[in-house]
């Protein structure tokens, strides 16, 4: 069935709020038509144009009073501050939102996290391996917090704890079925398979070198660059590697594996047991350099953590039968505080110039022909990212992210779609917004305030 | 000597829905359905009784829209269609069940009804149902009376007494129209009535109408003789009141007789069980299910449908019907042995309850009514218009507000799901009687069609259909969408008006579309 040709479009909502809705004091009932079902967004306007309140932000018609007159609704004469304002008219618009979708489309930018309830990680500050597919990670989270988390790269987080922000250097290490952060003097210990604390202790930190790591009586660490051994209850002794390192751990079979700089960048190197380099892995002039290596001691397995300004990434590789070494499975997270849109396609940095406002056709008044147009933008706060009219009338919550520190919009390929990307700096969210022609303008009318 | 009355009133009614544009139309097939399963078993029935000399009277509203439809050779092209598809289906049935005795039984069942309801409505009444009531109505079986024009809720227009006017006075031209004769009483469209009402009905020339049991009940003064006696209204036409206890037994849903577990099951029809390839053989696959009127399971009382047994289902409305009988008896013994007066017992139902949703209504109604005949001496049998005749000296009392929704006033059509219709209905009937003042006098044949137009789209939009089928959820969508169809038209051909444009584009395709009421006067809106 098609709508019938018409014949000029005239302004019947709003001649039809104009005789409902003339309230003449604060507090008086404000009666509006609607065109159909729906959301309701409405917001008092001063003569200036500018909203002064949001009376109703996607309303359910449930929340209001109804009538032969249509939905009822009132204003105190407050702005959304509860301040008494001024006499004088004032007007009542807003929309009618209909179907209008939003979905939430991918997590960008940052492999670890696939849901919001995932620690929002800002930087990996350490981690430990455990077998080919677990990690503890230490990490700063958004919201000035760090956490100490158990991933899995086949189930994704298996457990996190909050820990308070510090400044110190941290470590995590995994000693038999613990998960110990050790910071300053303090030991916190964690049961790896839950995530349960089972305690805190203090111990006598030396200075330098910082000892990375043990394995029975043997003990490692790294300091000024140099790599430290120590065997039974021996002092520390300087092995002898050609280039300054920068971290490293215990491999199988007496093997150190240790992340060296050579100049600019950096490279990872195995050590047999006489301190003889056995290899070195060197990453492509492209990619990011290494700044950690953690070994799964039991297998012949190990990961590294690649940072550059760009990002992190964390890979975990293995030995395969050719006796090369090959990447199991990898974890990225850009730096995102540049992200936007190139073209179609998001990117974390180097985005074209930002669009602040998108203008979309809106479908025929379905009573009176009536076509309208209506300008969108994306607004964050603190309760979340939404699209919102230029004047300030919310038409589609979109993200329940906070600490959002930036947000981008997009035409989608449908016309009356768009897509949002908005961030915390530790994951960009991206949505659609479909369907926004099912908005629809209601003019609630006037009103004298004395 | 009877003791007392029984008036059964049977409200035939089905909105305006009509289709040229498309040559399938899902909705169209509730006219199809009931004229197969509701008119013409009714029919059928009461010209038996002509023939057979049973002195039944009956009472049936016949409403306006419906009416137009059954009128209009489109959709009697499309109901003869259905019929025949009908027939077809039931012969695919038979080959289909060919090693099945019991379905298949059932099947050529389904091929006769549907022979000989073809045979019926093309060849016996030339697909004329309201002739054929009308003619009814001259053998004195039945008496017909009207509707408001587009079954309007009249309450919720108590702000703009023009449009409940128009609705009323449209209803009796149409009436006339139809039945060639002024309609005696009137069907408020779901028995809403609020005060004034009474007097535009007066000014209709109309002598009777229903309220629901408590409009009366409520009524000022306080009604002597309860719901048991009709009274005149301060305006002058008669009231009479809802009997809820009659009304119960068969629209009760877990008492009522319709649950009976030997009568056929109304959701269980092939159009939703069989494979669609098979039934596309017949009927044009439209992207949705739809019944076909083929349903082979008895109601049973159980998840698990037992096969239907026509047998036992007769056997059930008889049973029934007797014990309605002796029902009615005791209820009217009991009225007289309290009231000084001659009881009257006045059971309104929907008439598409009788065939449609109740398969052997028309079965139990065929029973009832020659047991009433010959089977009993307390009550006879009458219609409200007899009954008035009869006793010319009422009390005077004026009902209160009512209707026969849910919890009696408006909430059914008064809801969060459809209030927002009423604004818009209301702007429009506004400028409905606006545009019929400012152009009364004119004789311009571009500007009458486009007043009558508009009357039909207001009038359409004012169906009290649409709003309670977004209450209830059932075709809300179609419901919605109707509203909004006639509201759009209404205010397009307004601005045509308005702007003295002689663009007959618009116009045209409203005409051509919404067709009903050829010489609607849409001078009532003065």
């Amino acid at each position: 069935m098609e709508a019938l040709p018409l014949s000029g479009g005239i302004r019947f909502l709003a001649a039809l709020a104009c005789s409902l809705a003339m309230a003449t004091a604060a507090d008086q009932p404000i009666a509006f038509a609607i065109p159909e079902t729906g959301r309701i967004t409405l917001g008092v306007f001063d003569n200036g144009g500018h909203l002064v309140r949001v009376l109703h932000r996607l309303a359910p018609e449930t929340e209001f009073r109804f009538g032969l007159n249509g939905l009822i609704s009132k204003w105190d004469g407050c702005d959304g501050g509860g301040k008494p304002l001024p006499a004088g008219r004032y007007y009542v618009r807003g929309y009618l939102v209909g179907d209008v979708a939003v979905s939430g489309e991918e997590f960008l930018f940052n492999d670890w996290i696939s849901s919001p309830e995932n620690p929002q990680i800002l930087k990996i500050r350490d981690f430990a391996l455990q077998g080919p597919s677990d990690v503890f990670l230490l990490a700063d989270v958004v919201g000035g917090q760090r956490v100490v988390a158990r991933y899995s790269a086949e189930k994704g987080f298996m457990w996190q704890v909050s820990l308070p922000a510090s400044e110190k250097s941290a470590r995590v290490l995994l000693e038999n079925s613990n998960v110990v952060v050790t910071e300053d003097q303090r030991r916190i210990s964690f049961d790896a398979a839950s995530g349960e604390n089972r305690g805190e202790t203090s111990e006598q930190i030396v200075a330098s070198p910082v000892e990375i790591t043990r394995e029975g009586t043997r003990r490692l660490g790294v300091g000024d660059g140099k790599l430290f051994l120590s065997e039974g209850s021996g002092e520390f002794s300087a092995v002898d590697v050609p280039v300054p390192v920068i971290a490293a751990d215990f491999g199988r079979e007496n093997t150190t594996w240790f992340v060296g700089r050579d100049g600019d960048t950096s490279f990872v190197g195995q050590l047999d047991a006489s301190g003889q380099l056995l290899r070195s892995l060197r990453p492509e002039a492209t990619e990011w350099p290494p700044v950690l290596v953690r070994t799964a001691r039991a297998d012949d397995v190990f990961a590294v953590l690649d940072e550059s300004p760009a990002g992190q990434r964390l890979r975990v590789l293995s030995r395969t039968p050719e006796n090369t070494w090959a990447i199991d499975w990898a974890r990225s997270k850009s730096n995102v505080e540049e992200f936007g849109f190139l073209g179609d396609r998001p990117v974390p940095a180097g985005a074209d110039a930002p669009v602040t406002e998108l203008e979309f056709r809106l479908e025929e008044n379905p009573l009176t022909g009536t076509k309208s147009t209506i300008r969108l933008h994306a607004v964050s706060d603190a309760n979340g990212t939404r699209i919102e009219t230029p004047d300030g009338l919310p038409i589609a919550d979109v993200s329940s992210l906070t600490d959002t520190i930036r947000t981008a919009i997009h035409r989608d390929k449908e016309p009356d779609s768009l897509r949002v990307l908005c961030s915390n700096g530790a994951v960009v969210e991206e949505f659609s917004v479909n369907g926004i022609r099912h908005v629809l303008p209601i003019d609630a009318g006037e009103i004298q305030l004395p | 000597m009877h003791q007392g009355s029984l008036a059964l009133l049977l409200h035939a009614h089905l909105p305006w829905v009509r289709h040229p544009e498309h040559d399938e139309f899902l909705e169209e097939d509730w006219l199809f359905e009931a004229i197969l399963e509701t008119y013409v078993p009714l029919l059928q029935m009461l010209r038996r009784h002509v023939v057979e000399g049973i002195p039944t009277r009956l009472t049936f509203t016949m409403t306006p829209t419906l009416c137009a439809m059954l009128r209009d050779k489109l959709l009697q092209d499309r109901a003869e269609r259905y019929l025949n598809r009908g027939i077809e289906l039931a012969r695919l049935e038979i080959e289909r069940s060919a090693s099945d005795a019991a379905l298949n039984e059932l099947a050529r069942f389904y091929l006769d009804r549907f022979s000989q309801a073809r045979e019926f409505y093309v060849k016996e009444i030339a697909r004329d149902v309201v002739g054929a009531f009308a003619q009814l109505q001259n053998e004195g079986v039945v008496e017909i009376i009207t509707c408001a024009a587009t079954h309007g809720f009249l309450p919720l227009m108590e702000a703009f007494p023009e449009a409940i006017r128009a609705q009323i006075f449209i209803g009796c031209d149409e009436y006339r129209e139809c039945f060639g004769r002024d309609p005696e009483g009137i069907w408020l469209p779901e028995c809403g009535y609020v005060p004034g009402i009474d007097r535009i009905l007066q000014e209709a020339n109309i002598r009777w109408f229903v309220v629901d049991a408590h409009g009366l009940m409520y009524g000022e003064p306080q009604p002597r003789f309860a719901i048991y006696s009709p009274y005149f209204t301060p305006a002058g036409p008669a009231v009479f009141g809802r009997d809820r206890e009659s009304s119960k037994q068969v629209w009760s849903a877990r008492d009522g007789y319709p649950g009976d577990p030997a009568y056929r099951d109304f959701y269980r029809d092939i159009g939703n069980d069989l494979p669609e390839d098979y039934l596309a053989r017949v009927v044009p696959n439209i992207g949705h299910r739809r019944n076909t009127g083929i349903k082979y399971h008895r109601i049973t009382g159980s998840e698990h449908k037992e096969l239907y047994n026509r047998g036992w289902a007769l056997g059930a409305a008889d049973s029934h019907a007797g014990d309605f009988l002796r029902n009615r008896e005791r209820q009217i013994e009991h009225l007289r042995s309290i009231l000084p007066i001659d009881p009257l017992v006045l059971s309104p139902f929907d008439a598409e309850l009788f065939g449609h949703w109740w398969f052997e209504g028309p079965e139990f109604l065929d029973l009832f009514l020659r047991k009433a005949a010959f089977d009993q001496s307390v009550f006879r049998m009458t219609t409200p218009t007899a009954y008035l005749a009869e006793h010319p000296t009422l009390q005077m009392v004026a009902p209160s507000p009512s209707s026969w929704g849910n919890k009696g006033y408006w909430e059914v059509w008064l809801d969060h799901c459809n209030s927002w219709i009423y604004p818009h209905l209301h702007e429009a009937a506004r400028r409905m009687t606006a545009a019929a003042r400012k152009n009364q006098k004119t004789r311009a044949k571009f500007t009458e069609r486009l007043l009558r137009q508009m009357a039909r789209e207001l009038l359409l939009a004012q169906s009290s259909d649409w709003a309670f089928l977004m209450k209830t959820g059932t075709a809300s969508e179609y419901a919605t969408k109707r509203t909004k169809d006639h509201i759009l038209r209404f205010n397009g051909l307004y601005d045509v008006l308005e702007a003295g444009s002689k663009d007959e584009t618009l116009l045209a395709a409203c005409e051509e579309r919404d067709n009903l009421f050829p010489h609607v006067q849409w001078r009532h809106y003065l």
